[in-house]
């Protein structure tokens, strides 16, 4: 065996390394542990691989059983995202504004086969995408700041051992997208903060400022986010610059103009699309934030019944958020995550690895404020009232809880390596998250309320009227009010969008309704007295026929299913 | 003179026999010792050339060493020129000279006195060569005085000597010349008058109709902006496609040469590795400003050349007015093959009037120009001489019809591509320009606007068409358009040189300025009389002209009218401007495919040179072309008000950078 030799000299003599798949595995063990020294974070591809070939599993499972479409909220994203291009009326104004648009815009190409988009193919793909991205950006945080192997593998075996987690990324929910650009910029954030040339500003704008910029316009998490981020900017390149400039004034300048500035560019512009698509459509730029679809209208609604109980009162705000994550994101995340962050904050005061951790942090923040200050609503086991809605805004702080897992893991593993065996913290860790995830597993519905929650949508909606009209439609099209209490079935119909006379469709809806038998073959009607508590009472066409009997004489009812009906055209 | 020492044993002539026993009185004093003599010998004989200047570039032999003792052989006294310069006779001697003081640089003599000697009148004059009955002849045609009498002195001093007493004579060749001379060709002569008025009629129609008639101006303004962005975009992606065809071409070639080599029992590959021996001298101009580290790195960089250095004449070319630069390029100690040449401070002090200025004193049969960062891949000469000798065999052997090759270009690339986000975004967009756009511009046989450094000339067919012009801040295009208006050729090498990219983004701007300035400087001296024009570049010149050319400035400067009205329509904002629906959708179309195709051809080309990492960058590409945008509008700017201003762009800001270690954490 010969010594390998550089120009410095004698540096090693090569290890002997098994040939084929086992010397290739140990490589990438290997890799797994190596320091971060340039750009290039080794064992990314692996955990790329491996999570996207657990995420296939995952898919496969929820799929084939029907799960990932019982959130109506997962109905109602692939929808929105195919009538962009499947419509009477297509266009981009199809995004409409009640929800931000970033998670249409990226389910639009895997929407785009008709069988994909019913069976819920299309959001698992983009959830694969999605925790593949999420996976490596948090592995490459946890690289840059300092953990090994050990902290990394922890860090990821939270999001990979989660069931909520795992099971929103097999449906249309915003969560997975979101989850994925905030890692992308909080591991672009770190990535600046921690390498050894200053990155210029264009870099920071495209490592952090681009997915900052997805996350804004993804769920107003990300504005928190890019609020927070933006404070950890001012905060490290102070303390890095500060030496260097002999004003306070030109200190300040320079990290305004040439680094909080390209990161907030992106994201401020995006903001700014939005509100000129806003205005644009709805000669109003606020209308995704007052409008008549908008949460704001929602909590408003809700407000007026008196039940929403966390409004201006911090503690409920704080007990009802708190289960939520307990019961999402598991008491083991909780514990371990939070004693790594203590842990950080303990041994290495303010320094990178605290305010990124600081930054995933403001998540929790943001929701329990949108509780007390009454612009969310949840509802929970322990919430009054009780119920399950939006019990997933608990599963939002499970990058923080991740990255503080490796960190807890990492040092207390170096902390008790004299009188302990170094297996053994980790291992613990390991075994309390798997029996988490076993358990959960046990029963789903019942032990984890994300999917519980997504399991009661289903219950309460009228998927056999769906399924009715899925097998019996023979063209003709359909009129429909989707904005009606559980209408939002369009994608288990299966049927193309441009079928439809709904309200996606503009002006055409009207005259549909105006003249229904020359325009539909099909009605589909909720038949209750009251639309959803945000909208603008019953069901359109199911009113129509109320007050215009006249009209719809041609039209025979051809199935029930408790409040809604499916009718046909006779003649 | 042409002593054949390429065989051992071959009988020397006196000149040579005057050399070695130079040589052997440097051994016999210790100056140098007996094996550096002999291969000092064996790369004479390898190379050809001088015995004494493969002494002082092998063996570090100090040239006033060697010239002393040559002086005893050649019985012609030493002369410290510098120290005792020519006499006013003898300068006027050389200003008569119908070539100037050129033509006695490049005889290594110059007049020196008039002395009186053996009771009558003798011009005596400095001789870096053997002075020799040819040489001797020389002189006495030349000044017209048949008692003459040889000193000997350095090249270095005949060099200095010619600088100093010719500094008029040349500061006018380098400078106005050409525009004296070629009036229509360079751009001290500006706009004509309806280059003039024609964008004053256009912008008064605009202001007029936006005025009456708001509505057909505005219209006629988005359809006009489209149009300008997707003519130049148009241009770029399809003679990009046309890269591969020159590829399959260029492998057909060398197919059919090897076939036909190996049926006449040659070795297939041809022209192989040239021997050392049959290259010819090599002039590197290396332009250099306000860069005070700058020699070591050229010499680096020609160090690592696959060149013999004997035959490389590297000239760092300084400004005069740059002490400081000077300083401390004297004080680097470049080796013998390497010039330090000071340019006589002029107005403009442009790039193009300093190489003018080295080329007056190159030796080589071949010059380039490299930047003081460049590193040039170190096959490029032999690639560049290969390419020469190809063209010029094809022409006497198979097609004499084949246009004469009289310049290569090399790829240009950028060695800190990812140094950050700016480098990346130039580095593809370079990538795409000399990997995919250039050779298939060159397929397509269109004139080709050079790069500004990395091409390679054929040195006297260059001085025949009058080097570069000094008013033009792009006078590497405007070069490479008159080399094709006179029917020569222009190719294109399969070797690249690596710069430095502007990492800076003012600095960019301001350098990008300064090219699109040049692009329409350029554009403009070349349509002064667009007919003649016409005639003279035939279809392929307008193409080249419109698309890229006149194309490029324009679209720049319409792009962000373009983009905004994209926008605007896009997000569907009432502008109480009824334009027809298919003018709408068209605009869009060119705007996202426009910018699709330059995205996914700039990513490719991108892809091929640096990998996917840095091809991915491509996706800001619209974002890269609103500050192409910034510079095209200060570029009309200075056009107007200061056109012949050269806006230096610095260099070495990332120099040191290796782009293998990353930034480290």
């Amino acid at each position: 065996m010969t010594a390998a030799t550089t120009d410095r000299g004698l540096i090693s003599a090569p290890a002997e390394t098994p040939r084929g798949m086992l010397g290739r595995a140990l490589k990438i063990w290997a890799s797994l542990d190596t320091p971060v020294l340039g750009r290039r974070v080794p064992g990314t591809g692996f955990v790329i691989v491996v999570s996207a070939l657990l995420m296939t599993g995952v898919s496969i499972y929820t799929v084939q059983h029907g799960a990932a479409m019982w959130y109506s909220d997962a109905l109602s994203h692939l929808t929105i995202a195919r009538r962009i291009f499947d419509n009477k009326a297509p266009g981009f104004q199809q995004l409409g504004t009640v929800w931000l648009p970033v998670p249409h815009l990226m389910l639009v190409p895997f929407v785009a086969d008709l069988t994909m988009w019913r069976t819920g193919w299309s959001a698992a793909l983009l959830g694969i995408f999605c925790l593949a991205g999420t996976s490596a950006a948090m592995y490459r945080t946890a690289a840059r700041l300092g953990l090994r192997r050990t902290g990394r593998l922890l860090t990821l075996l939270v999001l990979w051992t989660n069931v909520s987690f795992l099971y929103a990324h097999t449906t249309a929910l915003t969560e997975p997208v979101l989850f994925l650009t905030m890692s992308g910029c909080v591991a672009g954030m770190t990535h600046w903060a921690t390498a050894r040339r200053p990155l210029s500003g264009g870099e920071l704008a495209v490592y952090a400022g681009v997915p900052g910029a997805g996350a804004v316009l993804s769920r107003y998490e990300g504005w928190v986010l890019v609020m927070s981020m933006s404070l950890f900017i001012v905060i490290v390149e102070w303390r890095r610059s500060r030496s260097q400039y002999p004003s306070t004034y030109r200190l300040l300048r320079f990290i305004v103009l040439r680094r909080l500035l390209p990161a907030v560019l992106p994201p401020i512009i995006a903001i700014g699309w939005w509100l000129a698509y806003n205005y644009a459509i709805y000669r109003d730029p606020l209308e995704f934030m007052f409008g008549q679809y908008s949460a704001y209208a929602q909590q408003k609604s809700i407000s007026t019944y008196g039940t929403l109980t966390t409004k201006g009162n911090l503690g409920v705000s704080l007990f009802v958020y708190n289960w939520s994550m307990v019961q999402t994101l598991g008491v083991v995340a909780i514990v371990i995550g939070t004693l790594g962050f203590l842990l950080v904050v303990a041994t290495r005061g303010l320094d990178t690895a605290t305010l990124v951790l600081g930054v995933l942090f403001a998540t929790y923040v943001f929701e329990v404020a949108a509780l007390y200050l009454g612009m969310s609503v949840m509802n929970n086991s322990h919430s009054l009232p009780k119920g399950l809605f939006n019990v997933r805004y608990g599963i939002q702080p499970i990058l923080f809880c991740a990255l503080g897992t490796g960190f807890a893991v990492e040092l207390l593993r170096r902390w008790t390596r004299r009188f302990l065996p170094a297996i053994i913290i980790p291992y613990v860790a390991v075994f309390a998250l798997a029996a988490q995830a076993g358990w959960w597993l046990e029963d789903p519905v019942a032990h984890n309320s994300l999917i519980g929650e997504g399991a009661y949508n289903n219950a309460t909606r009228p998927d056999a009227a769906a399924e009715y009209l899925r097998q019996h439609y023979r063209g003709g099209g359909i009129l429909m009010d989707e904005s009606g209490a559980s209408n939002g079935i369009i994608p288990l119909v299966g049927v193309r969008i441009s079928e439809y006379w709904n309200r996606s469709t503009g002006d055409l809806f009207a005259t549909a309704l105006a003249s229904p038998a020359s325009h539909a073959r099909w009605l589909f009607v909720n038949t209750s007295s009251t639309g959803g508590m945000n909208l603008d009472g019953m069901d359109a066409v199911y009113a129509d026929m109320i007050e215009h009997p006249e009209l719809f004489t041609a039209y025979t009812r051809v199935f029930v299913d408790g409040d809604h009906a499916v009718y046909e055209r006779a003649w | 003179m042409t002593a054949d020492l390429t065989r051992p044993g071959a009988p020397l002539d006196l000149e040579h026999q005057a050399e070695l026993d130079v040589a052997l009185v440097l051994v016999r004093d210790g100056i140098i010792t007996r094996q550096q003599l002999d291969e000092a010998l064996s790369a004479q004989r390898r190379l050809g050339g001088a015995l004494s200047r493969h002494l002082m570039i092998d063996a570090w032999v100090p040239r006033r060493t060697i010239y002393r003792h040559l002086a005893e052989e050649w019985q012609a006294p030493y002369l410290d020129m510098l120290a005792e310069p020519p006499d006013a006779t003898a300068v006027t001697m050389v200003h008569r000279h119908h070539d100037g003081v050129r033509w006695f640089a490049h005889h290594h003599w110059l007049p020196w006195r008039m002395l009186t000697h053996d009771g009558e009148e003798a011009l005596v004059f400095a001789t870096s060569v053997a002075p020799n009955e040819r040489l001797l002849a020389e002189v006495r045609e030349t000044t017209g005085h048949q008692h003459v009498l040889a000193r000997t002195t350095t090249d270095f001093d005949i060099f200095r000597t010619c600088q100093d007493i010719g500094r008029a004579q040349l500061l006018y060749r380098i400078t106005d010349y050409m525009a004296d001379n070629m009036p229509d060709a360079s751009a001290r002569g500006s706009v004509v008058t309806w280059q003039k008025v024609v964008p004053i009629v256009l912008l008064v129609t605009l202001v007029v109709g936006l005025v009456f008639a708001p509505h057909w101006a505005i219209l006629a303004a988005y359809c006009v902006a489209n149009l300008l962005f997707v003519n130049n975009v148009a241009f770029k992606v399809l003679y990009g496609l046309r890269s591969p065809l020159r590829r399959r071409q260029v492998a057909r070639l060398d197919t059919a040469i090897g076939q036909e080599r190996a049926t006449r029992g040659y070795e297939p590959e041809w022209p192989g590795r040239m021997r050392d021996e049959d290259l010819p001298m090599y002039t590197v101009l290396v332009p250099v400003y306000d860069e005070v580290e700058v020699v070591q790195k050229v010499i680096d960089n020609m160090e690592r050349m696959d060149y013999p250095k004997s035959k490389l004449d590297v000239m760092i070319l300084l400004e005069e007015k740059d002490q400081k630069t000077i300083e401390a390029a004297k004080s680097s100690r470049p080796p013998e093959y390497v010039r330090i040449v000071v340019v006589p401070e002029g107005h403009p002090q442009t790039k193009p009037r300093a190489c003018n200025y080295g080329l007056e004193f190159a030796l080589g049969e071949y010059v380039v120009i490299f930047d003081a960062e460049d590193r040039p891949n170190p096959d490029q000469l032999r690639k560049a001489v290969a390419a020469f000798r190809l063209n010029r065999l094809l022409r006497e052997h198979v097609d004499p019809y084949e246009p004469k090759l009289v310049c290569v270009q090399g790829a240009l690339a950028y060695f800190n591509y990812d140094y950050n986000l700016l480098t990346r975004l130039f580095s593809i967009e370079y990538s795409h320009w000399f990997d995919m756009m250039l050779p298939g511009m060159d397929q397509a046989g269109l004139p080709l606007p050079l790069g500004g450094t990395s091409n390679h000339f054929e040195t006297e067919v260059l001085r025949n068409l009058g080097a570069w012009d000094p008013y033009n801040v792009t006078e590497d295009a405007d070069l490479g358009l008159r080399i094709a208006s006179q029917g020569y050729k222009i190719g294109i090498i399969d070797s690249a040189t690596e710069e430095e990219a502007t990492s800076e983004s003012f600095a960019w701007i301001r350098q990008r300025t300064r090219w699109i300035k040049g692009y329409m400087i350029t554009a403009a001296v070349n349509t002064r009389h667009p007919v003649r024009w016409w005639r003279l570049n035939g279809v392929g010149g307008a193409v080249s002209m419109g698309g890229l050319v006149l194309g490029t400035p324009l679209a720049f400067l319409a792009y962000p009218l373009a983009l905004l009205f994209t926008v605007v329509t896009y997000i569907g904002i009432r502008t109480g401007l009824d334009f027809p629906q298919w003018i709408l959708s068209a605009g869009i179309l060119m705007m996202v495919f426009g910018n699709g195709a330059m995205i996914v051809f700039a990513g490719i080309a991108a892809w091929r040179r640096y990998g996917w990492r840095i091809a991915l960058y491509a996706v800001f590409n619209p974002i890269y072309w609103l500050m192409h945008s910034v510079a095209a509008w200060r570029a009309a700017y200075q056009l107007i008000f200061d056109p012949f201003t050269w806006e230096k762009t610095p260099h070495g800001l990332t120099g040191d950078y290796d782009s293998t270690t990353g930034e480290g954490h």
